[in-house]
C-alpha cells in the first residue's frame, strides 16, 4: 500500500511536471491521485497549472524531412559486403522517400527493375551484386535533389 | 511515452541488440535505429533551436557521433537513449553559444526564432510566443522542460541526461515554469482561449 501524499508534495509535483499526471513520477502518481480525489484544494492547484500546460502543447515537435533521414543515413559505416543496407530495405526507404511523388512512383519502380535485371542476367564481369549496388547508388547519390 | 521495444536481457537497454549489429557494419540496423530515434531527436532540438535548419544540422551530427561510437558501445555504462538526449543536448548548446557569440558581434541584433513551420496558421502567434519565452529562460531550465514535457522522459532518466539528482531536476523544472508564467502571464488568458 503506497503511503498517503501530502498537499505539499502534490504542489511541488505540480509546480515541477505540470498538470498532466501522466508526467508525474510513476512510483507517485497513485498516492497523487488519490489525494486529488479526495481534496479541493489539490484539485485547485492543478487547474491552476493547466494552462501553462496547454501553452507548452501548442508547440508541436518537428518532424525529420525526408532528405533529412536520407542524409543521415547516407552518412552510416560502410561495412562490408555482409554489412551492406540489402536491396528490399533500399527500395523501402527509396519509396518512403520519394515515393509520394506520382510522377516519380513508375519511374522509380521501372527504374528499381531494371537494376534487379542487369545485376540479375548481365555479365558484367564483376563479382559484385550488381542490383542490390544499383539501388543503393540511387538511394544515396549526393547530388539527387528533390523538387 | 513509454518505450515498447526488446529490451536487451541482461542491460534493459533496448537499443543494444543494433549496436551490436551496426557494429558489424550492418546496414539494416542502422536503417532500424535511425528510424527509432531520427524523430524524437530532431524534436529535441527543434524545442531547444526553434528553427528546422539549426534541428536537421544537430540531429545530422548527433547520428554522425553515433555511427563513430557504435563500434566502442559499452553496454552498462548508460543507457543509449539517455546518451542519445546528451549528445543532442551538448550539440544544442553548443550551436546557441555560436549564436549569442554572432548576436553580440551583430551589435544587438537578436537570432531569429521564427515559428516552427509544422504549426498551423491560427495558433502560430501562440506557438512563436511560447518559443520565444522559452529561448528567455536559463538554458539547463530549458532542457529540463523539453525533457520531461516535449520528450516525454521520466524524471530518473532526465535527471541522467542532465547528470543531475532528482531533486535537483526538480528545481530546475520548478524554476523554469514559474519563469515561463512570468514570461507569459499578460497573454496565458488569451493565448490558451486562442488555441482552445
Amino acid at each position: 500500500m503506497t503511503e498517503p501524499m501530502t498537499l505539499e508534495r502534490l504542489r511541488t509535483l505540480i509546480a515541477a511536471y505540470g498538470a498532466n499526471p501522466a508526467r508525474w513520477p510513476l512510483a507517485e502518481r497513485p498516492a497523487a491521485e488519490a489525494l486529488m480525489a479526495r481534496s479541493p484544494e489539490a484539485r485547485a492547484a492543478l487547474a491552476d497549472a493547466a494552462p501553462l500546460d496547454t501553452l507548452l502543447d501548442a508547440v508541436p515537435a518537428l518532424s525529420p524531412s525526408p532528405a533529412l533521414r536520407a542524409a543521415v543515413l547516407a552518412d552510416m559505416p560502410r561495412g562490408e559486403r555482409s554489412g551492406r543496407i540489402g536491396w528490399w530495405e533500399s527500395v523501402r526507404v527509396l519509396l518512403q522517400e520519394f515515393g509520394s511523388l506520382p510522377a516519380v512512383r513508375p519511374l522509380l519502380l521501372a527504374s528499381v527493375l531494371l537494376g534487379l535485371f542487369a545485376g540479375g542476367y548481365l555479365d558484367t564481369g564483376s563479382d559484385t551484386d550488381s542490383g542490390s549496388d544499383l539501388i543503393q547508388l540511387a538511394v544515396y547519390d549526393g547530388s539527387y535533389v528533390e523538387n | 511515452m513509454a518505450d515498447r521495444w526488446a529490451q536487451d536481457a541482461e542491460t534493459g537497454d533496448p537499443d543494444l541488440d543494433l549496436l551490436r549489429r551496426i557494429a558489424k557494419g550492418d546496414g539494416a540496423a542502422c536503417a532500424a535505429l535511425v528510424d527509432r530515434h531520427l524523430r524524437r531527436i530532431t524534436g529535441l532540438a527543434g524545442h531547444m533551436l526553434g528553427n528546422r535548419a539549426d534541428a536537421e544540422d544537430v540531429a545530422q551530427e548527433v547520428f554522425l557521433r553515433v555511427w563513430q561510437q557504435a563500434p566502442k558501445w559499452r553496454s552498462g555504462e548508460a543507457k543509449f537513449s539517455t546518451w542519445l538526449h546528451r549528445v543532442t543536448l551538448n550539440l544544442c548548446t553548443d550551436r546557441l553559444r555560436r549564436r549569442r557569440e554572432t548576436a553580440l558581434e551583430a551589435a544587438g541584433d537578436p537570432p531569429s526564432e521564427a515559428p516552427l513551420p509544422d504549426a498551423g496558421l491560427q495558433s502560430a502567434a501562440v506557438v512563436a510566443r511560447v518559443q520565444a519565452a522559452l529561448a528567455q529562460l536559463p538554458e539547463r531550465q530549458r532542457e529540463a522542460i523539453v525533457l520531461c514535457h516535449y520528450q516525454e522522459l521520466g524524471n530518473i532518466e532526465a535527471a541522467a541526461v542532465l547528470e543531475l539528482s532528482v531533486e535537483a531536476l526538480e528545481s530546475l523544472l520548478s524554476r523554469g515554469r514559474r519563469k515561463l508564467r512570468e514570461l507569459l502571464v499578460e497573454e496565458l488568458p488569451d493565448l490558451t482561449g486562442s488555441i482552445s
